[in-house]
């Protein structure tokens, strides 16, 4: 059977989605007999270098580059994943869509407590090697088409590896509300 | 000016760096920069908010290190509330001091087996140099 290629990247999220995908422990060993990681930051392969079955989303839109490469796992991947609130709904960096983005740049670099007087310049990131930031933060389903959500800050492990499992059988992803319900 | 190489994601950090080395026409190195590409407004956001939420909000920063953040989170709450850190119950400091050393542990190992491991053992793997 041929190995199904898996995707990941983390946009704007915290990389806790990737940590609790990695709580699967030694699961893992099983999971390597199943799939094959291609870009993604597991293995460090930083380009697409074939089409993938599986790309799994971490963390909403924040900047032009998530966007760049939300697109690009869309035209790479054949079911795309919404892993984590962030992805899902913007998830905690959300909370500054309620705040203009120049009061949240001015407290980060000129009236925090660890950089007021120390910037006298006002000097704001402005290389051009940085992405544009958004004025606010998307969820994923707002810039492309997502196929499936995981819920969870982050999805709880077993969560992330059951739904990979059924993805990669092709069967229905019939989770169990136990997995699913977070209190 | 010369060449520029681009080393983008670095992946063996939460934050999103990109790193680029800038060479003149000898391909000598001029400069290497880091770049801390994600911004996400946490020193606002946070603010107006209640003070119980601080610790659990900002384990939000970084999904790798999340106990180092809530408990500097936890000592901020306590200098708000009037509490010295000689005022902590032994039980409460044992108890950071406990998921200190748990976030320590857990992250040498994870860095170990699952972030260094997997890139010396697994060489069939395509070399990573396609972003240089």
């Amino acid at each position: 059977m041929n190995k199904t290629i898996v995707a990941t990247t983390s946009l704007a999220g915290c990389f806790g989605c990737h940590m609790s995908f990695l709580d699967i422990d030694e699961k893992i060993l099983d999971l390597i007999e199943l799939v094959e990681f291609n870009k993604s930051p597991i293995n460090d392969i930083k380009e697409f270098t074939r089409m993938c079955d599986i790309g799994l989303i971490e963390g909403g839109c924040c900047n032009n580059e998530n966007v760049h490469v939300l697109r690009n796992f869309r035209a790479h991947c054949k079911i795309l994943v919404s892993v984590g609130e962030c992805a899902i709904m913007g998830g905690l960096p959300a909370l500054r869509n309620a705040i203009p983005l120049s009061e949240c740049m001015a407290e980060a670099y000129l009236h925090g407590p660890s950089v007021a007087g120390n910037n006298e310049n006002g000097i704001m990131p402005n290389d051009p090697e940085l992405p544009v930031i958004l004025d606010k933060v998307y969820p994923c389903h707002e810039i492309v088409r997502i196929d499936y959500h995981l819920p969870g800050c982050p999805p709880r492990a077993d969560l992330i590896w059951q739904a990979l499992v059924a993805l990669v059988q092709g069967d229905p992803l019939k989770l169990p509300y136990e997995l699913i319900k977070f209190d | 000016m010369g060449q520029k190489l681009t080393i983008e994601p670095i992946t063996r950090v939460e934050g999103h760096g990109k790193v680029t080395i800038h060479l003149d026409d000898e391909n000598n190195v001029v400069q290497s920069r880091l770049h801390i590409v994600e911004f996400r407004g946490f020193e606002r956001f946070v603010q107006g908010r209640p003070y119980w939420e601080a610790p659990v909000l900002v384990q939000r920063l970084c999904g790798i290190c999340p106990v180092s953040h809530h408990l500097a989170a936890a000592k901020a709450m306590d200098a708000i509330v009037g509490v010295e850190p000689e005022g902590l119950t032994p039980t409460g400091e044992k108890m950071r001091r406990l998921m200190h050393y748990g976030q320590i542990f857990q992250s040498h190992a994870l860095h170990f087996f699952t972030w260094s491991v997997p890139i010396c053992y697994l060489a069939s793997m395509p070399v990573p140099n396609k972003g240089m």
